[in-house]
C-alpha cells in the first residue's frame, strides 16, 4: 500500500511540474471605468420676463408656456427639483428689488415679495414620488383659474440652501427624497433613446410653464408653502398691504442629482 | 519516507489537482512541440490591457468598441508527424470575486445601480479565413460565471484539419502564421454597452487565452 501511494504521489508531481507539452496562456486585463454622468440640457432661454403694464395682466396673471424645456441624460438613478433663490437683498425667501417706481409707493407698499409667488406647471408629472409626503409631490397640477384661490399648490419650492435636496414634504419634478428603487428616483437613461407612449413625453423630458398672478390689489394670493401656509402680502404684512411697484428678480435653479 | 508522510503528500497533491479548476490544464499527450521552451510559439502582439472609460453619455448609449485590441499568432510545430492537434479557447476570470458572476469592483463612485455581470463584455474573434468558431460574431460568456469558456478552435474529433484550404474550417493542426497568416492569426475585438442600471465605479476582469494540445 505504501509503495502504491508513493508511486501515485510521484506521478502526481510529475504531472504537476512536467513541461515539454504544447500548453501556453496569454492574458488580457479588462478595466471598465463607469463614471457617473448627469446631464441636464436646457435648450430654452435662461431669462423669463413678466411685465405687468396692463390691468388685465394683474387680474389674469401672465403665463409663459413651455418657457423652459429640460432634457435629462443620466447613467445613475436621479432626482430633479426646482428651487427658487435670490440674492437675499430683501431677506432669504424674497425677490431682489432692483428698482423702485413711484418713489417707493405708499405706506403699505411692500418690497419683500415672497419667492413662492412664482407658480410652475410641469409636463409630464413626477413618476417616482411614491413616498412623498407633501400636499403636492410635483408641479403637475394645472394652474388654478385666476378667480380661484389655490394657496401653495403651484408655488415654487424655495430655499436659501438651493443645493440641499428638498425634504419629502416638498415638490420635485422627478424622483423624490429617499432611495427606494423604482419609488424615489428615476432610473438611469436618456431623452435621446427613451421611447414614450404616443402622446406623452418620456421620463427624461419636461416642459415647464411659469405664472405670476398678482391680483388687484397686487398681493399674490396663491403664494404659499407646500403645506398650504399662506405667504401672500396681506397674510404676512397685514391688511392693506400691496406690492411696491418696481423691478424684481429671482433665480430658478433646476438641480439634477443622483437619487438620494 | 514514512507511510504517513507519503499519505500526506498524496492528499496534498490530490487537493491541489482537484482545486485547480481553471480550464487551461496540462495535456495528456506530447505530439506537438512545446510553446514555452520548444519551437512552437504562442504570441500576443498587442498590449495586455484593454481599458474602457465611460465618461460621456454618448458612450453609455452606444457603447465602446476596441477593435483588434488583442492579436494572437500561432506557430505550431509537431513532435510526432501527423499527430499534433490543438485547441484554443478563452475563459473569463473575475479574480475570485464573489458572487462569481460579477466583475471585480476596484472602487465605487455612486450608490445606486447593480454591479455588472460577466456576460456584459462582448468579444469577437476573427481572422482572414474565418477559422474560429463563430468567426466574426460578437459573443458573450453566456454561462455568466467565473472560468466560463468560449471556444476559438474547439477540441475537434479526428481528423486533424491542416492549413491551406482557407474555407472556414477550424484549422487545428501544425502550421504557422508565417506561412498561413490568415489561419494562424486571430484578431479579437471587445465591446461593452453598459446600459444605465450599472453602479458607477471601476471594475476589472481578466480574459485568458489558452492554447493546449489535445489527443
Amino acid at each position: 500500500m505504501k509503495k502504491i501511494i508513493l508511486i501515485f504521489s510521484f506521478l502526481g508531481m510529475f504531472s504537476a511540474f512536467s513541461f515539454g507539452q504544447l500548453i501556453d496562456e496569454k492574458n488580457v486585463t479588462v478595466t471598465m471605468d463607469l463614471q457617473p454622468i448627469l446631464q441636464l440640457n436646457m435648450t430654452t432661454s435662461d431669462q423669463v420676463d413678466f411685465v405687468f403694464d396692463d390691468i388685465r395682466d394683474y387680474y389674469g396673471g401672465i403665463i409663459r408656456y413651455a418657457a423652459t424645456i429640460l432634457k435629462v441624460s443620466s447613467s445613475v438613478s436621479w432626482d430633479l427639483y426646482a428651487v427658487g433663490t435670490s440674492q437675499g437683498n430683501n431677506g432669504v425667501g424674497f425677490w431682489d428689488q432692483q428698482m423702485t417706481y413711484s418713489g417707493g409707493g405708499g405706506a403699505n407698499a411692500i418690497s419683500a415679495l415672497p419667492l413662492s409667488l412664482l407658480e410652475l406647471h410641469q409636463y409630464e408629472p413626477n413618476q417616482y414620488d411614491a413616498n412623498a409626503t407633501g400636499a403636492q409631490t410635483d408641479y403637475s397640477t394645472a394652474f388654478s383659474p385666476a378667480s380661484a384661490l389655490a394657496v401653495g399648490v403651484s408655488s415654487i419650492y424655495y430655499s436659501g440652501a438651493p443645493y440641499t435636496a428638498p425634504l419629502a414634504t416638498e415638490k420635485y419634478i422627478q424622483g423624490h427624497k429617499g432611495t427606494v428603487a423604482g419609488q424615489d428616483g428615476a432610473p438611469g437613461g436618456s431623452y435621446l433613446i427613451a421611447n414614450p407612449p404616443a402622446g406623452t413625453f418620456s421620463d427624461y423630458y419636461f416642459t415647464i410653464d411659469y405664472r405670476i398672478l398678482p391680483g388687484l390689489p397686487a398681493i399674490f394670493k396663491n403664494a404659499g408653502t407646500n403645506a398650504g401656509a399662506a405667504e401672500d402680502l396681506v397674510s404676512v404684512n397685514g391688511a392693506g398691504a400691496y406690492a411696491n411697484p418696481g423691478v424684481y428678480t429671482m433665480n430658478v435653479k433646476y438641480v439634477l442629482l443622483e437619487d438620494q | 519516507m514514512s507511510f504517513y508522510k507519503a499519505r500526506i503528500l498524496f492528499l496534498l497533491l490530490l487537493i491541489t489537482r482537484l482545486t485547480y479548476s481553471q480550464p487551461c490544464t496540462n495535456p495528456a499527450t506530447s505530439n506537438c512541440a512545446d510553446a514555452i521552451a520548444g519551437t512552437s510559439q504562442f504570441l500576443m502582439s498587442t498590449p495586455g490591457n484593454a481599458d474602457f472609460e465611460f465618461n460621456d453619455m454618448q458612450k453609455y448609449v452606444s457603447g465602446i468598441t476596441l477593435s483588434g485590441a488583442t492579436q494572437l499568432r500561432l506557430k505550431i510545430d509537431e513532435q510526432i508527424v501527423g499527430q499534433c492537434k490543438w485547441r484554443l479557447m478563452m475563459y473569463i476570470d473575475n479574480n475570485g470575486y464573489l458572487p462569481n458572476n460579477e466583475w471585480e469592483p476596484l472602487n465605487f463612485y455612486g450608490s445606486s445601480g447593480t454591479v455588472p455581470e460577466l456576460n456584459l463584455i462582448q468579444v469577437k474573434v476573427y481572422n482572414g479565413c474565418g477559422t474560429p468558431l463563430n468567426s466574426g460574431v460578437y459573443q458573450i460568456f453566456a454561462g455568466n460565471i467565473q472560468y466560463d469558456i468560449l471556444e476559438i478552435i474547439p477540441p475537434l474529433p479526428d481528423p486533424i484539419n491542416l492549413p491551406g484550404s482557407c474555407d472556414g474550417t477550424n484549422i487545428n493542426g501544425a502550421g504557422s502564421y508565417l506561412s498561413d497568416y490568415n489561419e494562424y492569426n486571430f484578431n479579437i475585438d471587445y465591446r461593452i454597452i453598459p446600459g444605465y442600471s450599472t453602479r458607477t465605479g471601476t471594475y476589472q476582469i481578466k480574459i485568458n487565452f489558452c492554447l493546449v494540445e489535445i489527443p
